[in-house]
């Protein structure tokens, strides 16, 4: 168990090395830096773009300029906003927790909606509620996220406007106004999270029906639900938790849309002013911020899967 | 353990200590998965050698490291006295000199591909004019209809997919025919039929066998001599006549006692002094004779000595300290 | 377990545990309904073993999935009565086919390696056995579990509660799943091919300890195989199906020694075995008809060596020819006698 997840941790530091270089030098392919940023284009003598440049360490060579961004990065310090003149790392302090809370809530919702809804279709293989549940999969798919949330944001203040709160409140200040201004946003997301979350339960537990062992449970009289709920699920679970892992990490950079439309002040938004601002170090940090998530949910489901699967497990 | 008979000519197979050691990655150290340890036999041309043994004995990897579809660790596999990894075109040709009939016929057939396609597959052209007759030949040899040349295989039933895979096996008229499990998941009438096809094949062509079972009956029925393993390594090697009459080694003894006869008189009367426990695993074989967790004779030496496969009658060979001590009939005591 | 074994009493006083009448399970396929049990009856009386013989497609495992009514959908039970232990296993709903299961009929599977649930512990697994027909304190699951444990000759019971399948061997998982189709102490366990998936020194041990369980528990087996040496071993009577049908039922001396079926004769002297020597089997020719659309007359007729106009047309039914000796054969008083005299006459 220990060596495994060593190796995993520093696989882990690996790709995360890897995926901050492409975001440093692909970034550095964009025309125009940081010090034309700070600078602006018009009105400054060249003179004193070269000393902001020279005070930025834009003059240095790329590699050498990558290596003091990396030495800072790992004391967690990735520079300091030319747009808002704060450090990066303060701002995603506070973007962090609102997405992560998103996140969060939104693959609760889904697993909670998309697990069950999958065995029930599953079981029901071919019969009316699984046809059903297919179609509604099929069209809660194909709307895009921003229709839905503009719609349910349309409908709400039509219809209960004083339900939901449309500033995000943070739930250390109030939980319920917080819940309040999350409803909405997670809602959106939420429908083709469970969509595509029941789709893949539905499938896992067909494949598990058909195993031998099932019978076994039925024939010594297991009840039903049981042998579906407990003895079945068990064995889907793994495909369906790998999934929701990914799912995880794909949520969390899918957020620009929603919290856009929701001005939820989360990394999704943060990272959608960075680059309309073209504020470097925030573009950068966000980005290693999503990687990192994603990188350490992923890890974190390999090292679950023993759990899960006793055959993974060293005997 | 060659039979020495002086004057005989260069057998046709020769497989001489064979070795083949499987890495194992696993958590922690690796490990070697000792599936083949020092196998010696030879089939003579025109003859049958049944391989008999359980799960995990290497009775499979024999197999394939006779037909060439995996090297050796060590050891040598010789067709007429030449090596089958000879360099170049050589060893290819001693190679295509053996086909092999595998346990699944669905599994080893093209679903894509017509039934007479794969049937001519080992002549390696498919279109060159003669190749229709000779694979509608060899089809009516194996007692198929030759139109059956165009259906799918997925059109033919179990028992007619194991012809078809006998008769691609037999179409570039090879000298010899490994059949791993050949028979294993066909029904007992069908089991029949097949087994009665190969001797009649052989009768006429000439073809030798190296039929590898777990089936000690199919296996007596159709060899001329037997091989057993077990563990990896063979433990007696007898004629069919000799094995039937008197099997040395208490493994193979246990074979024979384990193996149900059709007759309840026998059977349900039958004083049951089986084999005990399971197989051990061929990553941490037990020192010396491997058969000794199991065997109800084993003593200090067969943990401390390895016995060799030794000469204990004219072509019967065995490796057992105490060669003889069981009997086949002791299993039936009591019976009549 | 404190349940007078019946075994004591004779066969002919014995009642029937299950009763299967005129049984039929269909599946739709392209080509048609496939009729895979066409009207097959039979009995098991208390504490005997019943053979149920048969190749690949005769019915046999379909019979025995139709008792407890786990046939696979879309196969169906069309009609027919199943009586097991009094009840009419074919009107119960819900509940109450559920508590049949396991309880009153035991199940065991082919395959040990697929049979048990690969993410759970063989303790709990036997647990639920037991938790299916209400079994709650702790204590109690623990002890039986470790008695089935033991009774199937697992060394070390308590240690084995925490082990998972894949940890075994395949065959002490079978163990395991003879274990759990006895756990409720059913008065029928139905087993279908228990050791086709084993080595022959396994299966060995494996057919012992079913002989010596059934016999300690007064349970009565049905054992599904195509093997004629484990029902030479196991059985007290032998029913013998081809094409979806029952086409002889004897005592298993009678049906080795003396069949009266062209089939059973013929798949009598087409098994090799281990203690002859090398030489031609005697065969039957052709191959079991189509059940999409089988033949109107007797199913064998097309594979049959005493074939007459009459078979081909006539559909033979499951007479009584002897006490306890049963046979679908249209020929069978004319042949007379048995057919194994008859075929050592006419085929050399």
């Amino acid at each position: 168990m220990i060596r495994p997840a060593l190796t995993r941790l520093a696989s882990l530091f690996g790709v995360l090395l890897v995926v901050s270089m492409l975001v440093f030098f692909l970034g550095s392919l964009i025309p125009g830096d940081l010090a034309s940023v700070i600078v602006g284009h018009e009105g400054a003598t060249p003179e004193q773009f070269e000393r902001v440049r020279r005070e930025l360490g834009l003059d240095q060579p790329l590699i050498v300029q990558y290596l003091n961004w990396l030495g800072n990065a790992v004391t967690g310090d990735f520079g300091t906003s030319p747009i808002t003149a704060r450090e990066v790392s303060a701002d995603i302090a506070q973007q962090f927790p609102v997405s992560l809370e998103l996140a969060l809530l939104c693959l609760v919702t889904s697993t909670v909606i998309g697990v069950p809804v999958g065995i029930k279709a599953a079981v029901s293989n071919k019969g009316w509620v699984d046809a059903a549940m297919r179609a509604s999969l099929l069209v809660m798919f194909s709307v895009p996220v921003f229709v839905v949330g503009i719609l349910l944001l349309l409908f709400a203040s039509a219809f209960a406007p004083d339900l939901f709160n449309v500033t995000y409140v943070p739930w250390q200040q109030d939980l319920v106004g917080n819940l309040r201004s999350m409803a909405l946003p997670v809602a959106t997301i939420t429908l083709p999270f469970a969509a595509m979350t029941m789709q893949m339960t539905r499938s896992a537990t067909l494949e598990v029906l058909s195993d031998p062992y099932i019978t076994t449970a039925r024939a010594v009289g297991v009840k039903r639900r049981r042998v579906h709920y407990v003895h079945a699920l068990r064995n889907a679970l793994p495909p369906v938790v790998t999934f929701l892992g990914f799912q995880f990490g794909v949520m969390m950079g899918g957020l620009l849309v929603v919290e856009q439309i929701f001005s939820l002040p989360g990394l999704g938004r943060g990272m959608l002013d960075a680059i309309n601002n073209r504020d470097y170090p925030s573009v950068t940090a966000i980005t290693m911020v999503f990687a990192a998530v994603f990188v350490v949910v992923n890890a974190a489901i390999d090292l679950l899967y023993p759990v899960l699967d006793p055959r993974q497990r060293s005997r | 353990m060659t039979p020495d008979r002086g004057a005989t000519p260069t057998p046709l197979l020769q497989v001489n200590d064979l070795v083949k050691h499987f890495p194992v990655r696993g958590r922690g150290p690796a490990q070697m998965l000792r599936a083949v340890d020092g196998v010696s036999f030879t089939v003579n041309a025109g003859e049958t050698v049944g391989v008999v043994g359980e799960s995990g004995c290497g009775k499979s990897t024999v197999a394939r490291l006779v037909v060439g579809l995996t090297k050796p660790t060590s050891g040598s596999v010789l067709v007429e006295g030449g090596d089958i990894w000879a360099r170049g075109k050589e060893g290819a040709e001693r190679r295509r000199r053996m086909q092999m009939v595998f346990q699944n016929p669905t599994g080893s057939m093209n679903p894509r591909r017509t039934v007479g396609d794969a049937v001519a597959e080992p002549l390696q052209v498919l279109r060159a004019p003669g190749i229709r007759a000779k694979v509608e030949e060899t089809l009516s040899l194996v007692g198929l209809k030759p139109e059956m040349a165009d259906r799918m295989p997925h059109e033919m039933s179990g028992g007619q997919q194991q012809r078809a895979a006998i008769a691609r096996a037999m179409i570039s008229n090879p000298a010899l025919v490994v059949h791993d499990e050949s028979v294993a998941s066909l029904d007992i009438s069908l089991q029949a039929q097949i087994l009665n096809l190969l001797v009649d094949l052989q009768d006429r062509l000439g073809t030798a066998y190296l039929f590898i079972s777990h089936d000690l009956a199919a296996v007596q029925a159709i060899s001329h001599r037997v091989v057993v393993m077990y563990l990896g390594e063979v433990v007696e090697s007898a004629t069919a006549v000799e094995f039937a009459a008197r099997p040395l080694h208490p493994y193979s003894v246990a074979l024979r006692r384990a193996a149900l006869l059709p007759d309840p008189e026998i059977e349900q009367s039958r004083v049951e002094v089986g084999l005990t426990g399971d197989v051990p695993s061929p990553l941490n074989p037990p020192s010396g004779c491997r058969f000794r967790t199991r065997c109800p004779y084993a003593e200090q030496k067969c943990a401390d000595e390895k016995p060799a496969l030794r000469p204990a009658q004219d072509g019967h060979y065995v490796a057992c300290h105490f060669a003889g001590i069981a009997t086949a009939t002791t299993a039936l005591e009591g019976a009549s | 377990m404190e349940r007078l074994n019946p075994a004591d009493a004779g066969p002919e006083t014995r009642a029937n545990v299950l009763t299967v009448t005129d049984l039929q399970t269909a599946f739709p396929t392209r080509r048609g309904t496939v009729r895979a049990v066409d009207g097959v009856s039979f009995d098991v009386r208390e504490g005997e073993t019943l053979g149920l013989v048969g190749e690949s497609g005769s019915g046999k495992s379909v019979t025995a999935m139709s008792i407890l009514r786990l046939v696979a959908a879309p196969g169906r039970i069309e009609s027919g009565r199943i009586e097991l232990a009094g009840q009419d296993v074919l009107a119960l709903e819900g509940e109450e086919l559920r508590r049949v299961r396991g309880s009153i009929a035991g199940m065991v599977f082919q395959n040990p390696m697929t049979a048990l649930n690969p993410s759970f512990t063989v303790g709990w697994q036997l647990m639920e056995a037991l938790r299916a027909h209400g079994v709650r304190d702790p204590e109690e699951l623990q002890r039986r579990v470790e008695q089935a444990l033991a009774a199937v000759g697992m060394p070390d019971p308590a240690r084995q509660l925490d082990t998972y399948p894949h940890q075994m061997s395949g065959g002490m998982r079978q163990r395991v799943v003879i274990a759990m189709g006895m756990i409720n102490e059913p008065r029928l366990l139905i087993a279908d091919e228990p050791t086709t998936a084993l080595d022959v020194t396994i299966q060995a041990q494996v057919l012992n300890l079913m002989k010596r369980l059934t016999r300690e528990h007064g349970t009565a087996l049905l054992l599904i195989t195509h093997n004629m040496g484990v029902i030479a071993r196991m059985c007290d009577r032998v029913a013998v199906m081809y094409a979806g049908e029952i086409v002889e039922e004897a005592l298993v001396r009678t049906l080795f020694s003396a069949p009266k079926h062209p089939y059973t004769s013929g798949l009598l002297r087409s098994i090799p075995r281990a203690d002859h020597g090398r030489g031609k089997v005697p065969t039957m020719t052709g191959f079991p008809p189509d059940m999409a659309a089988p033949p109107s007359g007797c199913r064998f007729a097309d594979r049959c060596p005493y074939v007459v106009d009459a078979c081909l047309s006539d559909r033979p039914a499951l007479v009584e020819v002897e006490s306890a000796h049963k046979t679908r054969c249209l020929r069978v008083q004319e042949l007379g006698g048995s057919v194994a005299d008859l075929t050592v006459r006419g085929v050399a």
